[in-house]
């Protein structure tokens, strides 16, 4: 056996991704030079690679795992719906709290769990998100900018000011389930500077521990890569 | 789906298309789903390899810079595996480059008219002594050294049957592709 031919083997190796880390930097610096063995590695690497189509799963039993992935995949990179309520579509929202009356003001004046931004937004707030608020159950998280709310439904971001977003950027929620120390990917969303926003998050409001939010590439990340523009303990 | 409409779907979701993003997923999810199960023999862990992939293929569409998607997507799927592998165990091979555009061999036709099925069929024609090290090399990640001490072979007769045997799975799956 030649040299060469040991060189034509460590090209079917390097095809193959079965050689260690200097070996596979050898195999790439050879083939530069040497017309033969990279001859070889065309011919093999295609066969390498269609090793892989053998693994496809064609079992329905796995039906559930990729819907599920999907499932997953597709929160996280659609924008959640967000709610925005301006001015002009706050009037029903006033309209009711006035109905609602002075208890309600002396309530949430008494309360020092809201931050005063929220407190002044809250009035141009949906009945619905009044209600929340109003109901005795619903925990209160307050923000700098905003509050964290869970009642028996969900969890719930209410937020104002926010910073304008750089371009190609979105805010992006986290939760931290009990017990977890990694946090996991919420709802992405966009919003403009004066913007009031109250989005539902994904997680589970009985088994969170905290929420974050922080601004990420558009489409969002899978782990946080900027600081977090906050970070709140809840439950 | 051939190679171009991978390609333009790539392209609709460079753009933030959504649905192109479903279709993708719908025709690829269960060849990354397959190679990652097959690699870590978990279905929890190749969720995630699943997970990651597709994520980044939404956020960062670029990093595909050209050629076969399909075996781009196999390179990038058995890369997240062997990661994985590496940190459950120290006997793991280097990854295999994920830049076709620079690597000559996405030039050849051969993958993109394969299916698991005919792969399989390859496969199962090859004997055993050539088989089973080409297979513990590729889905187990396993440098060579290893494959031979735990086939109780030498290693130079490793290495032999591995290209041995890459050449005749060549030979039975290029029929397939012949004009």
């Amino acid at each position: 056996m030649s040299d060469h031919d040991l060189d034509l083997e460590q090209t079917a190796l390097f095809a193959l991704g079965c050689l260690n880390q200097e070996e596979a930097q050898a195999a790439r610096r050879h083939l530069m030079n040497c017309t033969l063995c990279s001859d070889e590695y065309a011919l093999l690497a295609p066969t390498g690679d269609a090793l892989a189509l053998s693994a496809e799963s064609g079992a329905q039993e796995y039906t559930l795992p990729l819907r599920r992935v999907k499932k997953k995949l597709l929160a996280q990179i659609k924008p959640a719906k967000t709610t925005q309520f301006r001015w002009y579509q706050g009037i029903a929202a006033i309209a009711c709290c006035i109905a609602i009356g002075a208890s309600f003001w002396a309530y949430t004046r008494k309360s020092d769990d809201i931050h005063p931004t929220s407190q002044s937004a809250d009035v141009r707030l949906s009945p619905q998100t009044v209600a929340l608020l109003l109901a005795p159950g619903t925990k209160r998280y307050p923000l700098a900018h905003g509050t964290v709310l869970i009642d028996n439904h969900g969890l719930y971001l209410i937020l104002t000011r926010l910073p304008a977003l750089p371009p190609g950027h979105v805010f992006q929620a986290w939760t931290l389930a009990k017990g977890a120390k990694k946090m996991q990917p919420d709802r992405i969303f966009t919003d403009s500077l004066d913007d009031l926003t109250a989005i539902q998050l994904m997680a589970n409001p009985a088994t969170t521990s905290a929420v974050a939010l922080s601004i990420e590439p558009s489409g969002g990340s899978l782990q946080p890569t900027t600081p977090a523009l906050f970070v709140r303990r809840v439950g | 789906m051939s190679v171009n409409e991978a390609d333009m779907l790539l392209e609709r979701i460079r753009n933030g298309d959504t649905k192109a993003f479903e279709q993708l997923y719908d025709r690829y999810s269960r060849l990354v789903f397959g190679i990652a199960l097959r690699m870590l023999g978990d279905t929890a862990s190749a969720e995630d390899v699943l997970q990651s992939l597709f994520f980044m293929l939404w956020t960062s569409p670029h990093r595909y810079r050209g050629g076969n998607f399909r075996a781009w997507l196999c390179r990038v799927a058995r890369n997240r595996a062997l990661d994985i592998l590496r940190q459950r165990s120290a006997h793991v091979s280097a990854e295999l480059t994920e830049d076709l555009v620079l690597d000559h061999a996405t030039e050849d036709s051969l993958n993109h008219h394969l299916d698991r099925a005919c792969v399989q069929a390859a496969l199962a024609q090859l004997p055993a002594e050539q088989r089973v090290p080409i297979e513990l090399g590729f889905f187990e990640g396993i440098p060579h050294e290893e494959i031979a001490r735990r086939i109780a072979t030498p290693l130079g007769t490793v290495k032999t049957r591995i290209r041995s045997g890459l050449h005749r799975l060549r030979k039975f799956l290029t029929p397939e592709v012949a004009p």
